[in-house]
């Protein structure tokens, strides 16, 4: 998306979005499949949604990747046990979506795996689908973390971040 | 059934009477021949513009109940109205109450979704591995502080805390801060910040945010915990707040007590008030390094990663 796009974008494309694709049933259910899901996997899942970016940032060239960073650090999803804490960062107006890893993840876990389950979801948006891409991000990204960072069977539970989706 | 088709045709509905009450409004007031604006003294009526915006604008107001919001705004509207010149008007200052609170719950929902959106910047008190140490005398700013003690705060934070920045800024302290983070950096594996903060914004002050919530927040904006072994270190002063705190990350933390921090912590207290902020930084990051070494220990022939700068954080 150029410059021009994207500020369009922000402007007009998340009106009443956040209200009518997320509400709180659907953040109780995806809340409720994260922690459902963590029982096989060490990872910790924190998934955010946020409508839009302010305009004057926008301008100024700040991207979604950037804003997810950002959310990585304030929503402390760095504090962790292993560094196996996930962000999924969903930027309602751009119909994007940002997966940052802590290193943890990220050394295992190849870049190729991200790459197809952001092509998946950025679909399933495209389409206006959104819970259903939002729901298909949880278990795609739960699916690697069970694959790559195990469980095992008498390993102790440590669910240090909160399940429930974050609305920015 | 479509998941949400509810709660759109309930915000067409809303809509819709928005745009009815808009127009019968805005009839009312074409009926009117003429406007007195000429009559209205612009600073009286300015005064009252600015008014509504900062109470419109203020988080802290949100929290009244409903009827006092009604009333408020329909005060602002009879006073508006009033000054217009308009008086046999002033009936409509009830329809317009209304319809400015109708105007804002859907500007808000529209926004927000109907929920308030959570701060990515906390100010729950959580603080799990942060040694914090307020000096006397300021330990007042409570989250429960009363407007006016948070009227001294502010008054603090914008009028006072700039003269004391001058002497943290100084050219000769911070190259002194830099070559003693990075000597102490070659003898350990961790990574050591210092941050001076001199002032907070407005809006921190009055959401209660204390000075160990507030160090931790820098110590996530400023990525100290993005080092390989989990042991960075922040040193953060608040000058205005003159507070002092030690943030250590969860691999450092869990292997030293926290009685350990609380004496840097005030050692740097006690130096700082006899006026050598040089001498008591410098201990406090050498006394650190000590502390790092003793856990993360560098080898002789391996260098050292330097995973985060070394010059201090001046905001």
């Amino acid at each position: 998306m150029s410059r021009l796009q994207r500020l369009a974008a922000n402007l007009f494309r998340a009106w009443t979005l956040a209200e009518s694709q997320f509400p709180d049933r659907v953040f109780d259910s995806l809340g409720a499949r994260i922690g459902e899901l963590e029982a096989s996997h060490r990872g910790d899942i924190v998934f955010a949604v946020e409508a839009r970016l302010p305009l004057k940032a926008v301008a100024q060239g700040y991207t979604a990747r950037q804003r997810a960073e950002v959310v990585f650090a304030n929503l402390e999803v760095w504090d962790c046990e292993d560094n196996a804490g996930v962000l999924i960062y969903v930027l309602l107006a751009e119909r994007a979506i940002e997966i940052v890893a802590d290193r943890g993840v990220a050394r295992l876990v190849p870049q190729v795996d991200w790459d197809n389950l952001c092509a998946e979801v950025a679909q399933a948006f495209a389409r206006d689908a959104f819970e259903q891409g939002a729901m298909t991000a949880i278990e795609t990204a739960s699916a690697l973390l069970t694959r790559y960072l195990p469980r095992q069977p008498g390993q102790a539970r440590t669910n240090e971040l909160a399940n429930r989706p974050v609305l920015l | 059934m479509k998941p949400n088709s509810e709660s759109q045709s309930d915000l067409g509905k809303r809509v819709l009477a928005g745009v009815a009450l808009l127009a019968v409004c805005g009839g009312l007031l074409a009926a009117q021949a003429r406007w007195h604006f000429a009559s209205v003294n612009p600073l009286v009526f300015s005064f009252f513009i600015v008014l509504a915006l900062l109470y419109v604008g203020g988080p802290r107001y949100r929290r009244l109940p409903i009827i006092a919001h009604v009333a408020i705004y329909t005060a602002v509207a009879t006073l508006v109205m009033l000054l217009l010149g308009a008086a046999p008007w002033v009936a409509l200052a009830i329809p317009l109450t209304l319809f400015a609170l109708f105007l804002r719950v859907s500007w808000e929902n529209m926004l927000h979704g109907g929920r308030a959106p959570r701060s990515t910047r906390r100010n729950d008190g959580a603080s799990r591995n942060s040694v914090s140490l307020s000096k006397s005398g300021m330990d007042k700013a409570k989250p429960k502080s009363t407007r006016w003690q948070t009227f001294l705060r502010v008054v603090r934070h914008s009028l006072l805390a700039p003269w004391h920045a001058r002497a943290w800024h100084a050219d000769a302290l911070q190259r002194a801060i830099r070559d003693c983070i990075a000597r102490s950096e070659l003898t350990h594996l961790g990574e050591i910040v210092v941050a001076i903060e001199t002032r907070w914004v407005t809006l921190d002050i009055r959401n209660g945010m204390t000075p160990a919530q507030n160090a931790r927040n820098r110590f996530a904006e400023l990525g100290v915990w993005n080092t390989e072994l989990n042991n960075g270190v922040l040193i953060h002063v608040t000058l205005a707040e003159q507070a002092i705190d030690l943030v250590a990350d969860r691999g450092i933390a869990s292997r030293v007590d926290t009685a350990k921090w609380q004496e840097i912590a005030d050692s740097l207290a006690l130096s700082c008030k006899q006026g050598s902020i040089q001498d008591g930084l410098l201990a406090a990051i050498e006394s650190v390094g000590q502390l790092l070494h003793a856990h993360f220990p560098a080898d002789a022939d391996q260098i050292t990663p330097n995973e985060l700068g070394d010059g201090m954080v001046l905001t």
